[in-house]
């Protein structure tokens, strides 16, 4: 039965593949088209794995925390630690449950705030955030402190690019020629926002970096969770 | 919030979360291909009628300003960045404002603001119920993370409130003082939510495992069966869906712009193409009048 799932679709996602070049010059389509394959694909991924109960909990804990935690921050305008969170879940219970963790706080989030087209956009962009700090884990860039502050600033910007990237796709969809010149005016237009997210994550990670690896550590090694 | 102040479920609704899921993935999917002024313009009128019976407008009207300024800025956008064509509106200083691209702006404007109008009543329709129930039938471990993660953002909520009442009692707040101060205070609420939310979490794991968590299928909380009725729908849209690409691939329902702009007159495979998009859009109000008659012949 599993294998006839996933045998369904992967045919599917080669359809969707073929009729995407099959439309040329439709960046929106098949912008959407890519990043839900890549969503689905790191899902089938998830799925093979037999999770324990506990695990699980605990990375539904962490996506609500990471959903969660805007609210203290409501009355500070574009300051949130989702990011952080996010982050600080990856780099400590690696690559994979990182991903899981960003794509489920943004879609649970959505589920509540509203879902749109840019739900599979926050999906891989917070689930990049959350992959990219469980996979540096062992370089020299994530096992020093100004590395971790370099990391929190490039994805400050890095989240805003891939949000504008639709953002474009849908300003300018079909055979409108996308030119350096709107690229560049369409991402000066958030460059303020990027910039006091990553200042945002700078801070977080200054302030609270090493308690919170040393608390999400501490909780691992104390029940033996997600230790791959 | 569900069943508060909806009148009677319609028949859209009643379907089985496939027949909506692949209604709403399907009218998505023609939105973004069929770039024609005439086509858009008629499938937001389907779609704003669509919205009116299901909330008498309340949610359109609540992202009304956010569904105008991104049509307006799309608008602008392409006029300004796209000087080809052949057609010179006005110039202005070096530019060149071209009747295309304004055409070309204000057709991704009405395709935009469509898709946005169609996710407010999917908002409406999908419940997380629903998404949940087709997770769980092609991907049940990632269903019952969400789920789980669902649960327990209001639990989260609840606990931020009384960490702030116990914060505020000690004179931490959020909301007054210095910037850097209301920051390091806000997230101090979060570091201590979760380390009080993380043993918690131990005890909700292993009550689950106590329970049988795992050791056999999973069922639902609320369980849709795939009807007749849904089968026929299903049959419906994949066959309208099929017909209409067919009619896009030979380039029927999409207005040329470049290199030379077509006219938006409609061709007789147009008016055909343009019919059978208006069916697929129309069907939850279809339904509704199919629902009626029954209702009648029954009486």
């Amino acid at each position: 039965m599993r294998t006839i799932k996933t045998a369904g679709l992967f045919l599917l996602m080669i359809c969707v593949m073929l009729f995407s070049f099959m439309l040329p010059n439709h960046y929106l389509w098949l912008s959407f088209a890519l990043i839900i394959i890549s969503i689905v694909l790191l899902l089938v991924r998830f799925e093979k794995r037999k999770i324990d109960p506990r695990e699980l909990v605990l990375l539904a804990v962490l996506a609500s925390i990471a959903a969660v935690g805007r609210i203290p921050f409501a009355s500070l305008p574009s300051v949130q630690p989702t990011t952080f969170v996010i982050m600080m879940s990856g780099y400590v219970f690696g690559a994979e449950s990182g991903f899981i963790i960003g794509a489920v706080a943004a879609l649970a989030s959505n589920m509540i705030l509203g879902q749109g087209p840019w739900t599979p956009w926050q999906m891989v962009a917070w689930g990049l955030v959350g992959f990219t700090a469980g996979w540096l884990k062992k370089t020299k860039l994530m096992n020093s402190q100004l590395g971790r502050l370099l990391f929190g600033v490039i994805w400050g910007f890095l989240f805003g690019w891939i949000m504008n990237i639709w953002g474009l796709f849908a300003f300018t969809q079909g055979d409108s020629p996308i030119n350096v010149r709107s690229i560049l005016t369409y991402f000066a237009g958030s460059a303020v926002f990027d910039t006091m997210h990553a200042a945002s994550n700078v801070f977080f990670l200054l302030v609270f970096g090493k308690t919170w690896v040393k608390i999400l550590t501490r909780f691992k090694r104390k029940y033996g969770l997600l230790e791959s | 919030m569900m069943f508060g102040e909806q009148s009677m479920p319609n028949q859209f609704e009643r379907f089985h979360p496939l027949v909506t899921f692949s209604f709403y993935a399907g009218a998505l999917s023609l939105l973004i291909l069929m770039l024609h002024p005439v086509f858009l313009g008629t499938a937001i009128v389907v779609i704003l009628a669509i919205n009116y019976r299901q909330d008498h407008l309340s949610g359109v009207r609540r992202w009304l300003i956010f569904m105008m300024t991104t049509g307006l800025l799309i608008v602008i956008f392409n006029p300004l960045f796209n000087e080809r064509g052949r057609h010179v509106l006005f110039e202005m200083g070096q530019r060149r404002f071209t009747l295309e691209a304004v055409t070309y702006g204000g057709m991704n404007a009405l395709s935009i603001i469509g898709v946005l109008a169609l996710f407010i009543s999917y908002n409406e329709i999908m419940t997380p119920n629903k998404l949940l129930f087709l997770f769980s039938k092609f991907m049940p471990q990632f269903a019952i993370l969400l789920m789980l993660t669902l649960r327990f953002i209001p639990l989260m909520k609840r606990r931020l409130a009384e960490i702030s009442v116990i914060q505020m009692s000690k004179g931490i707040s959020v909301t007054h003082g210095k910037w850097k101060g209301r920051v390091k205070a806000a997230m101090q609420y979060i570091q201590i939510l979760l380390t009080y939310s993380l043993e918690e979490a131990i005890q909700t794991a292993d009550s689950m495992k106590a329970r049988g968590y795992g050791s056999g299928i999973r069922t639902s909380y609320e369980y849709f069966r795939f009807k007749k009725m849904d089968g026929l729908a299903l049959f419906y849209l994949v066959m309208l869906f099929l017909l209409i690409l067919n009619g896009r691939f030979s380039g029927y329902g999409f207005l040329n712009v470049y290199p030379i702009m077509e006219s938006c007159q409609l061709t007789k495979m147009d008016t055909f193409t343009l019919t059978l998009f208006l069916f697929f859009l129309s069907f939850p109000l279809l339904t509704e009048i199919g629902g009626v008659f029954r209702c009648r012949l029954s009486k």
